[in-house]
């Protein structure tokens, strides 16, 4: 066969190398140490959509000791390396840009153990953020973050990327939910941060922790808060001509002094996509945009609520207003809302996803702007966000086989993070920064201020070692 | 970033790469939605296990980055159980039946086969009759003491994976079959009343069944000793007319399950035929990469059922109802076949959907018993039956419903999966037992033969006091005496 193209080679020579995966081999067995090339390849990605990267190798080990042992060798023989869980990370965090070694923590699941005096559970990295709901779940409780890849996301993933969801508008992000880490450095250092009691002395290495996108470390456990599960939700579904009318409805219903536990939109692009899936709810054609709303809590003074968002919808001029007549109904609004990027696959070969944010009351603006890219690179680009707290989310449609077209999309891209930038938001929402927003970055910080957070990392990777070449610029 | 693993023109990857379904292919996002649903990523976490793998493989093949000769590409199509759950679940459509397909065609072409096998695909499984012998000499086996002799002569070990196996092996009852090409009638009440029903049938959405006065030719037989059949046949016309396809397996080993499927059929009001001239489905042909094997089957199976000029055409396995649906798509370059292959699906129901919709067994004995559901996958994921088994099964008088955690997962067995693959099947299977055991249930029900196989040798292996049976064999146990 012929040669390989690796990624840029990692220092080690040959012979140091095969000394290094027999060492590993050693640790965790040769079942969970992979080199052939054939299986190497399906590592080549992550959920992101344009960027690839070859790692060296792939270490599945089963327990924390095996990951300790496994980073002390890696880095003893400073070979690079990077934490994977699912692989369903949309900003390349866990692609071997730089090849090296890819860790995978998706062995590390074992049952979630929850306390319900906390309430808290204690959950294994490689646990999905679905199985953990599932587990809480039984128990009277739910883990507020609820990023839409959720049955398949690791919980170690979730830390490294300080996800979000549809949910987080009322509950807030992963970082408001932990309470302790247990990690394995960059330099292959067992520490716990934080813990379960509250306002620990000292500085917040936890918080500093989540969202370090694997540049520090990889978590070996994860403590965190659970919330009583509401006593009743209620879910409506409005369908709007266009996207201006939903936005109204979006920034009315936090004017009256509500404030839902979700709000999401799509446009009719969007739409078009999750209706070929396999959700499908079948929105009329003539609809612009559709807006998905919940409100949770008490049961007393809830059906109200959701009245006074119907009227505020109608007002707006709203096509059609629904509230969800059972669980079944409510399940499959969120399924087809949750599987919109995949859905992408109906419209196009390929896709981009950006994830910038935007103060909620320019989104009428701000979708026009992202209009004008759309004509100006030739591009199709589908809108889906969570409106409630301006998280934009614009799927750029392409394709590969096109000469020219990826880099095209990545420009959009770019334009569109930019947009957002002057309208007074951010760069990232919930998806990380990555391989592909490192010199937006730029933007954000000044010199002096990313050169202050370069330290920071290198105090707990001095060797450079952990998924290297993301979050900061070069 | 691409990698140029593979370079260009190797004629078997330009022949591989025109047979998979890009399309298909280049619709996997890599969302990784399908990881959750996939039986053999849940036994190793590793994505080479996973669908997402698999397709991304395939895709590497396809762009020239992977010879399709590599053993690593083989292995991982090879470890696929083709449960489909993956497919499911997908949100952009991909259709990984195709590319499985496809790639195991592929590597099977390339492969030389054991004569047993050999043996097995082209003979066996195309010849009832064959099929049948085999059976009739696997019974002689048990019975004759030749079974207990080599169990206990140590040869088993000596076999190996498939040694170890032999258990599985279900034990055959003298076979009780059903007369093809006779009409088994039901009584002129319950009969107006399932022609009632069945107008409103609708299957999946996908399509609807017009029974409405449909017109049949009052056949003239030729031969002599058809006119008694063509007086039933006559009397049949005032009746739903079903045709059982009868299967393979199910045929020779099972074969009291399709009596028992006639028989709840009967009770429940519609006119049953065991059609002559049916052969097996092909599924473990078109899944282990035989096509042309498949093709043959399908084209007698559509002839045969079409002579029987029936309403609906009912299969009670699963992984036959859903090879079914492959027809079509398996016929596509012969037009003439394709239409016809589109007009035979349009009549499959499966058996449980069927009585479902009938909604005629009242007057079913009472069981008193704790009762779960392991689901077929075809049956699920292709067919898309999920509701029909559970409620057929609460209908029955006495009966406790449990629902068995991840029902929806896939046991391993995968038609030879759980020979091809021995020790994949059974970690599989390992994890399902796990729940079985939380169940505490005195019967799991399915509804294919192979899953029947494979869980009745998990509950044998571990010993749990627990009858594995079809959901027809436990459903008939119910009937009334017959007067």
């Amino acid at each position: 066969m012929a040669k390989a193209v690796e990624g840029r080679a990692v220092s080690a020579t040959q012979r140091e190398w095969a000394a290094v995966v027999q060492a590993i081999v050693a640790i965790v067995g040769s079942d969970a140490v992979v080199t052939a090339l054939t299986h190497r390849l399906v590592y080549q990605w992550d959920g992101n959509t344009v960027f690839g990267g070859l790692p060296q190798a792939v270490i599945l080990p089963r327990d924390v000791d095996q990951v300790e042992q496994v980073i002390r060798i890696l880095s003893d023989h400073r070979i690079p390396w990077l934490a994977r869980g699912s692989g369903t990370g949309l900003s390349g965090g866990a692609v071997a840009i730089q090849g090296g070694v890819i860790v995978d923590l998706a062995r590390l699941r074992g049952p979630v153990q929850i306390d319900a005096i906390g309430p808290l559970a204690r959950v294994a990295p490689g646990v999905t953020n679905l199985e953990l709901n599932r587990a809480a779940a039984a128990r009277g409780y739910f883990y507020a973050p609820d990023p839409s890849s959720q049955v398949a996301c690791t919980i170690g993933g979730n830390v490294a990327e300080n996800s979000g969801g549809s949910h987080c508008l009322k509950y807030g992000v992963t970082v408001n939910h932990l309470l302790g880490l247990e990690v394995v450095t960059a330099s292959g250092q067992r520490l716990s941060l934080g813990g379960a009691a509250p306002d620990l002395p000292g500085y917040d290495l936890t918080g500093f922790f989540v969202g370090s996108e694997g540049t520090l470390g990889v978590v070996t456990e994860a403590t965190v808060h659970l919330v009583k599960q509401p006593q009743a939700v209620r879910t409506v579904l409005a369908l709007f001509d266009g996207p201006e009318q939903a936005s109204q409805t979006v920034s009315d219903v936090i004017a009256a002094g509500m404030l839902p536990a979700a709000m999401e939109m799509m446009d009719r692009l969007a739409m078009d996509g999750v209706e070929l899936g396999p959700y499908r709810v079948g929105y009329p054609s003539q609809t612009g945009a559709v807006l998905l709303i919940e409100v949770d809590g008490i049961e007393a003074g809830l059906p109200e609520q959701a009245e006074h968002i119907v009227a505020i919808a109608q007002h707006n001029g709203v096509q059609e207003v629904r509230v969800a007549q059972d669980e079944r109904e409510r399940a499959l609004w969120w399924q087809n809302r949750k599987t919109a990027f995949g859905a992408m696959g109906n419209l196009s070969p390929n896709y981009y996803v950006q994830d910038g944010v935007i103060p909620r009351s320019r989104l009428p603006q701000v979708l026009q702007q992202i209009e004008s890219i759309s004509h100006e690179f030739g591009l199709r680009i589908a809108n889906v966000f969570h409106a409630g707290d301006g998280n934009l989310h614009p799927l750029i449609l392409f394709d590969d086989h096109q000469k020219g077209q990826r880099e095209k999309a990545i420009q959009a891209g770019s334009a569109i993070l930019h947009i957002c930038v002057e309208e007074g938001g951010s760069i990232t929402g919930e998806h990380g920064v990555g391989i592909e927003k490192r010199e937006e970055m730029r933007w954000m910080y000044s010199d002096e201020e990313l050169a202050f957070q370069g330290e920071l990392r290198r105090v707990w990777d001095p060797q450079g070692l952990a998924n290297p070449g993301k979050v900061l610029p070069t | 970033m691409t990698h140029e693993v593979f370079s260009s023109q190797h004629p078997p990857l330009a022949e591989l790469a025109e047979q998979l379904a890009y399309d298909d292919l280049m619709n996997c996002m890599r969302c990784g939605f399908c990881l959750p649903a996939c039986p053999t990523y849940a036994v190793t976490g590793d994505d080479f296990d996973s669908p997402r793998g698999r397709i991304s493989l395939a895709k590497a093949v396809a762009d020239g980055q992977l010879s399709p000769d590599d053993p690593g590409f083989a292995q991982a199509f090879d470890r696929c159980i083709g449960c489909l759950a993956c497919q499911e679940v997908c949100p952009s459509g991909v259709q990984y039946n195709r590319i499985f397909e496809q790639a195991r065609a592929f590597i099977e072409a390339r492969r030389t086969h054991g004569p047993v096998r050999r043996l097995a695909f082209s003979g066996l499984f195309l010849h009832q009759g064959l099929m049948r012998t085999a059976a009739a000499l696997m019974r002689f086996y048990q019975k004759s003491g030749l079974q207990a002799l080599v169990r206990k002569s140590g040869v088993l070990h000596v076999m190996g994976r498939l040694g170890a196996l032999e258990p599985l092996l279900p034990k055959l009852a003298a076979p009780q079959r059903m007369a093809s090409g006779q009409w088994l009638l039901p009584s002129s009440d319950r009969a107006a009343h399932a022609v009632a029903q069945v107008q409103r049938i609708d299957l999946r959405n996908r399509r609807a069944i017009a029974l409405s006065a449909p017109a049949r030719k009052n056949r003239v037989s030729s031969t002599a000793t058809a006119v008694e059949a063509a007086q039933d046949s006559e009397r049949a016309n005032a009746c739903l007319r079903v045709g059982l396809f009868g299967g393979c397996i199910m045929d020779a080993a099972l074969s009291v399950t399709n009596v028992n499927t006639a028989r709840l059929l009967q009770y429940a009001g519609v006119a049953v035929i065991n059609v002559r001239g049916q052969a097996c489905c092909g599924a473990l042909h078109a899944h282990n990469g035989d096509l042309q094997h498949a093709r043959e089957l399908a084209k007698r199976n559509i002839a045969a059922f079409e002579q029987a000029e029936v309403d609906l055409i009912v299969s009670n396995a699963g992984g036959c109802g859903a090879q079914f649906f492959e027809y079509p798509e398996l016929l596509q370059d012969e037009p003439l076949w394709h239409a016809r292959a589109c007009r035979f699906l349009e009549k499959v129901v499966d058996v449980t959907e069927l009585l479902d919709r009938l909604d005629n067994l009242e007057g079913l004995r009472p069981i008193e018993a704790v009762v779960t559901y392991q689901d077929s996958c075809h049956l699920r994921n292709v067919m898309g039956v999920t509701e029909a088994p559970r409620k057929l099964i609460q209908s029955v008088p006495g009966v406790r419903f449990v629902e068995l955690p991840e029902a929806e997962k896939c046991c391993g067995s995968g038609g030879i999966y759980n020979v091809t693959q021995y020790d994949f099947s059974m970690q599989v299977l390992d994890r399902k037992l796990a729940f079985l055991k939380q169940t505490q249930a005195d019967y799991l029900l399915t509804t294919n033969p192979g899953c029947q196989l494979q869980l009745a040798y998990v509950a044998k292996r571990s010993g749990l006091p627990l009858k594995v049976m079809h959901i027809v064999d436990f459903l008939a146990q119910a009937l009334p005496e017959e007067r």
